[in-house]
């Protein structure tokens, strides 16, 4: 090997050391963080069949982005082009490196040069004339690619985005490297063959339409020092950028695939946030992001995380934490359980003193029904006099839990991070409830749902008060007083993304309106803005984002929105719109007659006798 | 001091001119917290004065005149459910005060009171 070869592959596997080097150690540190239990799950999760849906999982979202193509073509275009021609190009190159020299296994560098090391050889065979016309391809392939992430800087809203993610200075050397890699070898290529011959149908025909004379061929060398030292800086940047990703992403998928998720192990922080490309997707469906003042959407909030200052806390709790972001993610980082840990690692320590709850120690009396409104339930009196109305329509043994001494459900304390009083107010709440000895109970607050079924494991079934009404409606037992206003029905966060529960409040909504989206793409909910999860945004902000959102849900005809849950409609109505009602409130309306179903029954019954 | 013919309870008092440091600190975090003109919607609506006795409303008034030890206490029964935030007129982040005001007593500790 000459001097000079030295110098040319030196950059590269210098930067390939540092990367690996680098790797290693991150990747030993974040494994070390996780939950003992956990490390034995991942070990036990790479039997054959599990690795094997991994490995197709990787294959479909590391090279091929496929869950970017079902949102934005062209950024997946982009994103694809270079991620799969690259990869191809790797493996392609080595292959063409094997057929010439032979040997299976060789030096990286041998296949990563392979123009350089095999110049002046003439391609004999029609394989390694291929190989040539191949590897152009890719090249091609990987430069139209390059070429869109370059557009992309100067117009993103012809990629389906509406605001330009804006990257720190580490990421942005990582992307000149990056932007540097293949240009410069097309450059290399093209005067390698202008030089000395052969190539393949675009480097070849380049490096022919070049006539420079031959005391010049040290360009050729030196472009090909350039290439190597774009891939050598690149591989030593990686590591401190958002490139990390490319690499971190295969441990992600392992660790979801194993069901190791943030939300029970903080551990993996590390893999998740790293696995994140800021492809900007999220910053996209944030419905913050139209908000000048807010700074915390995920996209922010990871890459802060990211960086050794940590994330400052302004920007840690200005979050609605709809879900859209992680529900949009290409990546499935789970952000809002990252978010959550850290705001209990932040907040979890703060002085609470809810012995007071006890001293009242009054027993609730014993009903089949327990109905709980919540907090928000009684800012909103409309929807808890429609329920009792309901409740005594269908003749039903219920009690009201919290009509004139609330108690709150301890969310809004979770979701601040405040965890042990979150835990210490559930024990309270947990018992006033249970002391009626339900066989049901009932909620029109999607929020208090939410905590009753992730936490509160109550012996006996909770639902929401539309799933209530549905089923009213399923049993036959309303008469359906169907009214012609023409409404829209608004998901709320809690019932559609964390819940589900997208069919039941349609369903009843279509029997007593003149409902206009009855189709619903699940996920695609957005948020009334009012959301007890962000603890930055003032009044005007929440109230601009209400707006918003009631600007994209109606139609120039709609005459009503409904909803399912007390905070959006406090929050739907502060813009004043559109008349909001609630769908118990829509439904206790629709009865036309006050005496109980049973005794109309009955009625019914005899006059037909 | 002209002398109106009532007397002033000194741990009632409120001195617009000589506010307590928490209250400063808190008003630095939480700008709109100058905005409450204490109407009591807070209070009248807050699930832990029905049965603590204290909003809102009454956790600032603590908050200005500098009555830690008592300002403590109201703090610790806050179920930060937010009706507060929803009634309140002037649009006051009541929910990011009380968690900045409970950080404050957390930095702090025995030092303020």
């Amino acid at each position: 090997m000459t001097w000079f070869n030295v110098i040319l592959i030196l950059p590269f596997t210098l930067g390939l050391f540092v990367l690996l080097g680098v790797l290693s150690v991150k990747y030993y540190q974040w494994f070390r963080a996780l939950n003992p239990r956990n490390k034995l799950r991942l070990w036990k999760s790479l039997s054959r069949k599990e690795i094997l849906s991994s490995i197709t999982e990787i294959f479909r979202e590391c090279l091929l982005h496929l869950r970017i193509y079902h949102q934005k073509r062209r950024l997946w275009y982009m994103h694809m082009s270079l991620a799969f021609g690259w990869f191809l190009l790797i493996v392609v190159g080595h292959v063409e490196s094997v057929f010439n020299t032979g040997h299976i296994l060789s030096s990286p560098w041998k296949s990563v040069f392979f123009d350089y090391f095999s110049r002046g050889q003439e391609a004999t065979g029609w394989h390694l004339q291929g190989f040539n016309h191949l590897m152009d391809l890719i090249l091609l392939f990987i430069l139209s690619g390059l070429f869109l992430a370059f557009y992309k800087r100067i117009n993103s809203r012809s990629f389906g985005l509406k605001r330009r993610p804006l990257h720190n200075p580490h990421d942005r050397i990582a992307m000149l490297f990056l932007w540097y890699i293949f240009p410069m070898r097309f450059i290399a290529e093209t005067l390698n063959h202008a030089f000395y011959g052969g190539g393949g149908f675009m480097t070849g025909s380049f490096g022919n339409l070049l006539t420079l004379p031959d005391n010049l061929n040290y360009l050729s060398d030196i472009a090909w020092i350039g290439y190597s030292i774009s891939l050598g800086g690149f591989f030593v940047v990686l590591p401190w950028s958002r490139y990390m990703h490319i690499l971190t992403e295969v441990p992600h998928i392992l660790l979801k695939n194993a069901h190791i998720q943030a939300y029970q192990d903080k551990g993996c922080t590390g893999f998740n946030i790293h696995a994140c490309s800021s492809c900007g997707i999220c910053l996209d469906s944030c419905q913050m992001t139209n908000l000048d003042s807010c700074n915390g959407q995920s996209y922010y909030f990871i890459r802060k995380l990211r960086e050794p200052s940590g994330v400052s806390e302004n920007r840690m709790m200005n979050c609605l934490m709809c879900g859209r972001c992680s529900a949009d993610c290409p990546v499935q980082v789970d952000t809002l359980s990252i978010r959550m840990n850290e705001r209990i690692r932040m907040n979890d320590d703060l002085a609470f003193d809810y012995s007071y709850l006890d001293q009242q120690g009054k027993k609730v009396p014993h009903a089949r029904i327990a109905f709980f409104g919540g907090c928000m339930t009684q800012l909103v009196p409309g929807v808890t006099a429609s329920m009792k109305k309901i409740f005594d329509f269908y003749d039903e043994d219920y009690v009201m839990i919290d009509e004139t001494e609330s108690i709150c459900c301890g969310r809004p304390l979770f979701l601040s991070g405040q965890k042990r009083a979150y835990f210490e107010i559930m024990k309270y709440t947990r018992e006033r409830i249970l002391s009626c000895k339900p066989d049901l109970i009932i909620t029109s607050c999607p929020i208090c749902l939410t905590t009753f079924r992730n936490h509160y494991f109550f012996p006996v079934p909770v639902i929401h008060h539309t799933q209530y009404l549905e089923s009213m409606i399923s049993q036959g037992l309303l008469p359906p007083g169907q009214s012609d206003i023409k409404t829209v029905y608004h998901d709320p966060c809690e019932l559609g993304r964390y819940l589900g529960i997208y069919s039941e409040p349609r369903r009843v909504l279509r029997n007593i309106v003149q409902l206009q989206n009855k189709a619903y793409k699940q996920n695609q909910g957005l948020c009334c803005g009012g959301s007890i999860a962000d603890l930055e945004m003032d009044f005007e902000e929440k109230r601009s984002i209400a707006e918003d959102a009631i600007q994209q849900l109606i139609y120039p005809d709609t005459r009503l929105l409904a909803t399912a849950c007390p905070l959006c409609k406090v929050t739907f109505a502060t813009p004043n719109i559109i008349p909001v009602r609630d769908v118990a409130e829509l439904y206790a309306e629709s009865l036309s007659v006050t005496i109980p179903a049973r005794e109309l029954a009955a009625k019914e019954a005899l006059m037909q006798n | 001091m002209p002398d109106f013919g009532f007397g002033i309870q000194d741990d009632l008092m409120i001195d617009h001119d000589r506010l307590s440091p928490a209250y400063e600190a808190v008003l630095e975090e939480v700008p709109s917290i100058a905005g409450c003109m204490s109407c009591g919607s807070c209070s009248a609506t807050c699930v832990s004065s029905f049965q603590s006795g204290a909003g809102f409303r009454k956790l600032i008034m603590l908050l200005k005149n500098g009555s830690y030890e008592q300002l403590q206490q109201a703090l610790d029964y806050c179920q930060f459910c937010g009706k507060c935030l929803l009634v309140c007129p002037r649009g006051i982040n009541t929910r990011r005060a009380i968690l900045e005001m409970r950080k404050q007593f957390k930095k702090q500790g025995d030092d303020m009171v």
